[in-house]
């Protein structure tokens, strides 16, 4: 048992180092992949830990993204409030709005394709609204006003390079937090739930209250790095952070890699990410041949990989750090 | 004997179909029901009724004193009283341990202590030597077994179990009533559902025989084969 | 003002045969697949889009381009299902929305590669038709009787044919239907390919009063969204009453709350639909 956590202690020690050294590159535009590389492995963790574990497919994550972004964005327009307090209002507003949905539509048990239906709905209802309404800038969005005489406190660099390590920082700290959960009653209880509700209530689990537990928990996650996502770029609007192709990114990020994993997020996101950026770059955005590129990706790694690409590489490298069956 | 469970006047429908009506008796503790009766006679929805699956359209249920009608399954659960399922609900991809971890969280408050437990009862049933096999892997005499156990982990006070012997050889239904002897030894009181009235015979100490959602007849074995009402429900129609 | 409203009511229903016509695409294959096609609203993009350019290289009437509308896009449809869809018929439903999502991005950009962002439309000059004082819209009521014809067919199709009737088995119970001797696998093909050939003619009649672009697929997409849920998932009546009280209510927020809003007044019913009585009007209690 302490040579198998040894072990898993070992890969994740090799993974932080290798991710550490690569900002080192000196290329703002491979850091900006990066960056986007470890934010949307970050944002399919969190997706994971609803979607993989405790097994309700959501598409409203986006919402969480732009309620983190557009929160702290407010506060610093406002009062310039600094983004270290304002991610955890953000969280908050997003935890809040996770409950509110999470308890209706799991009030009466929608799941499946119904709670896809339902979700993407309360996304596209939010940006619409937001769209409408000129207090959070309406269709234009927000601009992120410089104030780069104390750059560590309003996280606003001229460099890449601390983006790339503070979402390294959020993002490994999430999937320690991650690992805790999934190995806890918490983590248990969500896969139960997964596997079979039915059999989970014969079982004594509150099925109800741990299914908002896990949405609450996703979302304050995917929250905390649209907050960090609005001060990397600067700009945001609901056609960036409110947007359903973000919750779709989002959700192949996690299940490419393998769904209930935590781990294929970080696959997930390593091939995704440097695709979509790179065919961009090589083909121009403007023409949508990026986006064609990645629509025939998706379609042929669904249907030559229909569980996910860890399964893959997990042959060719079949001790990745492993989160369950050691107790 | 302390009475654990009463069943008072449950009645139940579903749209024009009257599945339970006037349902009552009452479960000591310790001891071992059978409730029998052929096939669509309401026991499968008299179980779902009493652990909160349903919610009977009239009369109550009490738990030790304590009315538990429409209280959600977890709660009732929660309480002391759970079930096993007809159609086997294992969870198919998690290992046997997990499965049967799953149900001992609910009494342990530390992991450790869960998974010692957990060991115990998937020794008492047993499965030992199984625990890291993913239960879709199980044969279905097995599957029964691990719902058996994960049912005894959240250590209830009252099991009912819903045709547990379906789909089992003769050996294998031999078996399980030796299990469920022991685990009724250790002190749970259990409610067995079942359609073949000879696998429930050797344990049941007291029979309730249900037809067409009626309680027809209750009594212990020997006098429940005998009843007249009972042998033209299961042979009248043939 | 009341003739006014009149003629929003009605302009109501009209546009409400055509998104019933649709969503009865979407809901075949729902219930047939058990997948929620995302790339719908493409497929009734590229309806429109044929349209366009066979009237304007050709002069083709867009009513007559409906012969090459459809046979087209039902081969496609059915192509693309036998060669991805159901290779992934047994995976998990987050890999076959994620799918049909893939194909959502690759026709439109396709569309968007090719023919540009621009806003087409098809300029044809309907004569107006007046009933006393009201004015009614040509295109749209033209629309509106092709939309009933083509369903009346489907319904023919389904109730009166072999084909129909082996559909409708799969519909009801996919298991008992392989039992029987139907090839599931076939009409999971058929099914398919009609869906988007039921997307391609209800475009072609859209492209008749509605601008064309890249996107535009997305916002009938939600309408069948929509539809569906309140009428009822698999069910074709559902489809029906869904697709006129939709239209309706489009018609009349846009009078009443502004025409801004009447995305936000459809998805908040859509979000009231799906909590207060999620298995829709005329649901089957989910069975599915």
């Amino acid at each position: 048992m302490n040579v198998r956590l040894e072990k898993s202690a070992i890969n994740k020690l090799i993974i932080l180092i290798i991710l550490s050294l690569l900002p080192l590159y000196p290329s703002p535009y491979f850091r900006r992949t990066l960056f986007l590389v470890l934010y949307f492995a970050y944002l399919g963790v969190a997706w994971d830990l609803l979607g993989g574990y405790t097994g309700q497919g959501s598409f409203v994550h986006a919402a969480f993204v732009g309620l983190g972004a557009y929160t702290s964005a407010l506060l610093f327009i406002w009062w310039r409030v600094t983004p270290y307090i304002s991610m955890f209002i953000g969280a908050l507003v997003s935890a809040l709005f996770a409950g509110l949905i999470g308890y209706l539509c799991f009030r009466f048990g929608l799941r499946g394709h119904f709670f896809f239906l339902a979700s993407i709905a309360f996304l596209v209802a939010m940006r619409y609204s937001f769209t409408n309404w000129d207090l959070v800038g309406g269709a234009t969005g927000l601009i992120i006003p410089l104030e780069s005489h104390v750059p560590w406190f309003y996280l606003q660099f001229e460099s890449k390079l601390p983006y790339c390590y503070l979402m390294l920082i959020f993002l490994f700290a999430e999937i320690l937090l991650a690992e805790k959960i999934v190995k806890s009653k918490l983590g248990y209880y969500f896969v139960a739930i997964r596997e079979d509700e039915l059999a989970s209530e014969s079982l004594g689990i509150n099925t109800l209250r741990y299914k908002l537990i896990s949405f609450v928990i996703s979302a304050a996650f995917t929250s905390l790095a649209g907050t960090l996502y609005a001060f990397f770029v600067g700009y945001i609007a609901p056609e960036t952070v409110l947007s359903d192709i973000l919750t779709v990114q989002i959700v192949i990020v996690a299940i490419l890699g393998g769904a209930g994993t935590i781990y294929g997020s970080l696959i997930g996101a390593f091939i995704m990410v440097p695709l979509m950026e790179y065919t961009r770059a090589f083909l121009g955005a403007r023409s949508g041949l990026d986006l064609i590129v990645l629509g025939s990706l998706i379609i042929l790694i669904c249907v030559l990989y229909p569980h996910g690409l860890i399964k893959l590489i997990g042959k060719i490298y079949h001790k990745l750090p492993r989160i369950r069956g050691d107790h | 004997m302390e009475t654990l469970l009463r069943i008072e006047n449950v009645s139940m429908r579903f749209g024009g179909l009257q599945a339970l009506k006037n349902v009552s008796f009452t479960v000591k503790n310790n001891e071992v029901i059978g409730l029998i009766g052929p096939n669509g006679a309401g026991k499968t929805t008299l179980l779902n009724c009493v652990t909160g699956f349903y919610k009977p359209v009239e009369g109550k249920v009490f738990y030790k004193g304590k009315e538990i009608t429409g209280l959600k399954p977890h709660k009732i659960c929660q309480m002391g009283l759970t079930k096993t399922f007809q159609l086997i609900r294992a969870f198919k991809s998690l290992s046997v341990l997990d499965n049967v971890l799953i149900g001992a969280l609910l009494k342990s408050s530390r992991k450790n202590e869960a998974v010692k437990f957990a060991k115990e009862v998937i020794k008492t049933v047993g499965l030992e030597g199984k625990e890291n096999v993913l239960a879709g892997n199980l044969t279905p005499a097995d599957q029964r077994s691990l719902e058996l156990a994960r049912a005894i982990a959240t250590k209830p006070e009252i099991l009912l179990l819903d045709e547990i012997a379906a789909g089992l050889t003769p050996a294998e239904v031999a078996e399980l009533v030796e299990i469920l002897k022991e685990i009724n030894k250790k002190g749970l009181t259990l409610v067995i559902v079942e359609h073949v009235m000879q696998a429930i015979m050797p344990i049941a100490g007291r029979i309730i025989v249900l037809h067409e959602g009626r309680k027809i007849a209750e009594g212990p074995p020997q006098q429940i084969r005998e009843n007249e009402k009972v042998i033209e429900a299961y042979f009248g129609e043939e | 003002m009341l003739q006014h409203l009149l003629e929003v009511a009605i302009e109501g229903i009209l546009i409400g045969g055509i998104y019933a016509l649709f969503t009865l695409g979407l809901n075949m294959i729902y219930g047939v697949l058990e997948i929620i096609n995302f790339a719908h609203g493409e497929f009734i993009m590229l309806g429109m889009y044929i349209a366009f350019w066979l009237f304007t290289l050709t002069g083709l009437h867009p009513l007559l381009s409906l012969a090459i509308v459809f046979p087209l896009l039902f081969f496609a449809g059915a192509a693309f299902e036998r060669v991805t869809i159901e290779k992934v018929i047994k995976a998990h439903i987050f890999i076959q929305t994620v799918l049909t999502f893939g194909l959502l991005l690759l026709l439109q950009n396709l569309a968007y590669f090719f023919w540009s962002a621009d806003y087409r439309a098809i300029r044809l000059n309907f004569p107006l038709i007046s009933l006393g004082s009201l004015h009614i819209s040509t295109p749209r009521l033209i629309g509106f009787i092709g939309s009933v014809v083509t369903i009346i067919i489907l319904h023919f199709f389904l109730t009166r044919t072999k084909m129909g009737t082996g559909i409708r088995a799969v519909d009801e119970n996919p298991i008992a239907a392989e039992l029987v001797g139907i090839n599931v696998k076939k009409m999971r093909m058929v099914t398919f390919g009609i869906g988007t050939g039921l997307a391609g003619v209800a475009g072609v009649f859209i492209s008749l009063y509605y601008y064309i672009y890249p996107t535009v697929g997305s916002i009938f997409i939600l309408l069948a969204f929509i539809i569906v849920v309140l009428g009822g998932m698999g069910s074709f009546v559902g489809s029906l009453a869904g697709g006129l009280i939709i239209g309706e209510l489009e018609s009349l927020s846009a009078l009443f709350v502004g025409p801004q809003w009447k995305e936000v007044v459809a998805m908040v019913v859509f979000i009231l639909i799906l909590l207060f009585k999620p298995t829709g009007i005329f649901g089957t209690g989910g069975r599915k």
